[in-house]
Formats: C-alpha cells, sequence, structure tokens
C-alpha cells in the first residue's frame, strides 16, 4: 500500500492534469533558453540601474513641469530659506512642492496614489519626480553641470 | 449554455477585482510609480490556460473598468487601460508560441509589456522623456513580480483537479 501511494501519489487527479504536471517538470532546451533570455534582460537591467547611481550628482536645478509646460525653474543652490508652494492642476488637484537648499520634493497632494508624496525629497539628480495623475512632473539636472547633463544643456 | 458562459465570466472578474482590491491594500514597497505585483494577472493567465483569449480581455476589460470606478480617476483608468492592453497583447501573442508549460515566462513578457506601456503613456501624458529614467526599474520590478505572478497560475493549476475549475 505504501509502496503504491510512493508510486502514484496524484493517483486521485484527473489524467490530462496529471500529464501536465509531469510535462511542466521536464527541462527542455527552450525553458533554459527563456531563463537566459530573462536573466540576460535582468543583467542589463541591473547594470543601467548602477550606471544611473554612479551618474547621479547633488541636485542643482529643478524645473517644474505641468502638462509638459514648464511652470518654473528652481536654483536649488542659492534656497535660503525653505518654502512650499501649491501647483493646481487643470482638473482641480493640487500638489504642495516644498523647495529647500539642495532639495525638492512633493509633501502633500490630494491625488488618490500619495506615490509623488512618498518619494520624499530629493537631493539627488538620478530620478524625476512625478505626479502621474496631476500630469506633474519635476526634472533634477546636477549642480555645476556636469556630465552628460551639462553636454544636454 | 450563453448564460453560465457569462455567470462565469462574472465569477472570474469578481476574482480578479477582489485580488486587485486585496493587493492595493498592501503598502508600496518603492514610492516609484508602476511597481506592484499585479496578482490580478493570474486570473487573466488561468483563462488563457483554462478559455479562450476572447474571455481572457473580456475579464480583464471589466476588471479594469471596475476598479478604475472603485479607485475613481479617469487618468489611472487610462493607465491601467493601456498597461493591460500592451500586457494582454503580449501574452495572447506568446501563449499560442509556448503553450502553458511555459506560463511563467508568457506572464514575465506580460509584466514587462504592462510597464511599458504605463511608461508609453507616461511619456504621452507628462510630454517628457525623462520618465524613462525609471525603465530600469521597472524591468527588474516587472520580472520579478511577472515571475512571482506566473508561478502562482502555475502551482494554482498543478493543484487543481479538472472538475475543480469552472468549465468554459
Amino acid at each position: 500500500m505504501h509502496i503504491m501511494k510512493a508510486q502514484n501519489p496524484r493517483g486521485i487527479r484527473n489524467l490530462s492534469f496529471q500529464a501536465y504536471a509531469r510535462s511542466t517538470n521536464k527541462k527542455k532546451p527552450g525553458m533554459l533558453l527563456l531563463t537566459a533570455l530573462t536573466l540576460l534582460l535582468l543583467g542589463i537591467s541591473l547594470a543601467a540601474l548602477f550606471f544611473q547611481n554612479s551618474r547621479k550628482a547633488p541636485a542643482g536645478t529643478a524645473c517644474v513641469y505641468q502638462d509638459g509646460k514648464l511652470l518654473c525653474e528652481i536654483d536649488l543652490s542659492a534656497v535660503k530659506e525653505p518654502y512650499t508652494f501649491v501647483v493646481t492642476s487643470r482638473d482641480g488637484g493640487h500638489n504642495t512642492i516644498r523647495v529647500e537648499r539642495g532639495a525638492i520634493g512633493i509633501v502633500d497632494a490630494d491625488c488618490p496614489d500619495k506615490l509623488c508624496q512618498k518619494m520624499g525629497m530629493l537631493k539627488t539628480s538620478a530620478y524625476p519626480v512625478s505626479c502621474l495623475p496631476h500630469k506633474l512632473l519635476i526634472k533634477i539636472s546636477a549642480a555645476g553641470g556636469s556630465g552628460l547633463d551639462a553636454v544636454a544643456q | 449554455m450563453k448564460t453560465k458562459h457569462l455567470t462565469i465570466l462574472a465569477m472570474y472578474t469578481t476574482i480578479a477585482l477582489t485580488i486587485f482590491v486585496v493587493e492595493s491594500l498592501l503598502p508600496t514597497l518603492t514610492p516609484l510609480p508602476g511597481i506592484k505585483l499585479g496578482l490580478a494577472n493570474i486570473v487573466t493567465l488561468w483563462l488563457l490556460i483554462y478559455a479562450t483569449k476572447r474571455d481572457a480581455l473580456a475579464v480583464l476589460l471589466m476588471r479594469i473598468v471596475l476598479a478604475s470606478l472603485l479607485a475613481g480617476q479617469m487618468i489611472s483608468f487610462a493607465y491601467s487601460l493601456i498597461g493591460g492592453l500592451f500586457c494582454f497583447l503580449a501574452m495572447a501573442a506568446l501563449f499560442p508560441l509556448l503553450g502553458r508549460k511555459y506560463i511563467v515566462f508568457i506572464s514575465i513578457a506580460g509584466a514587462l509589456f504592462h510597464n511599458l506601456g504605463q511608461i508609453v503613456t507616461a511619456v504621452a501624458i507628462l510630454r517628457s522623456l525623462s520618465i524613462l529614467a525609471y525603465l530600469p526599474v521597472l524591468t527588474i520590478s516587472g520580472i520579478t513580480a511577472g515571475a512571482f505572478t506566473g508561478f502562482c497560475a502555475h502551482f494554482a493549476s498543478k493543484k487543481l483537479r479538472k472538475d475543480q475549475v469552472w468549465p468554459l
């Protein structure tokens, strides 16, 4: 009885499903190729991520865009006193932006996910801050205009 | 028969919506937009295995419409709709080629295309390419989340007997 159970643990299962379960355990060359492809893509992304992090520099200027239009440009190195201002979107939503010396971030918003708020204060040029529901984007460029950003400018 | 079909699809939509709502209650790991598990995609994968592409698309579209009604913003509807359609097109194209054995890879491709669709939407809405800076992070999260979702669908379909699956 015990031997039979060990030989056929899925005895009660439907046959076609059993066949499916067996076939999924078989390693085929296609499986290896796809795994390699996935790992390659993962490697490329990790490399890109490390490249991004190595290229980040202290925040210099911040440009606030709404609907793709430039609202204002702030020189973060010249900020003496921290201040906040409110940007209202076309459909009535608002984002409160806080500006400090060398840092900018969204501190309050009425968008549903509040991801922009959770990103906190940004001190480097690695990522832009975005509030997708309110079509708001804050681009941060590096201080002193170094690296690729300087070339782009 | 037609009513039964409709009812079963409605039940699948309910499952997808429930998974979606429960997942949205989980705290986000990183504050970057677009990083999530996408567990509701299990239902789409499931329907690609056990039903037709048409049924899978119907349930996906109903889930997106209802989820947007629950979350309540037109703009997030655009993001989920385009992300969902990108994801579905990639998975529906790959499924006949690879088959259910490769469901994990189909899920990964779906997750990657979902994120790609959302980035393309963000580029179009914000009219700025700088949002592409999120692409490496979203690729890594897409592979991880897609693999997890794919394994969920894989093990669920391995564990269930045929009479435990709603016939379609």
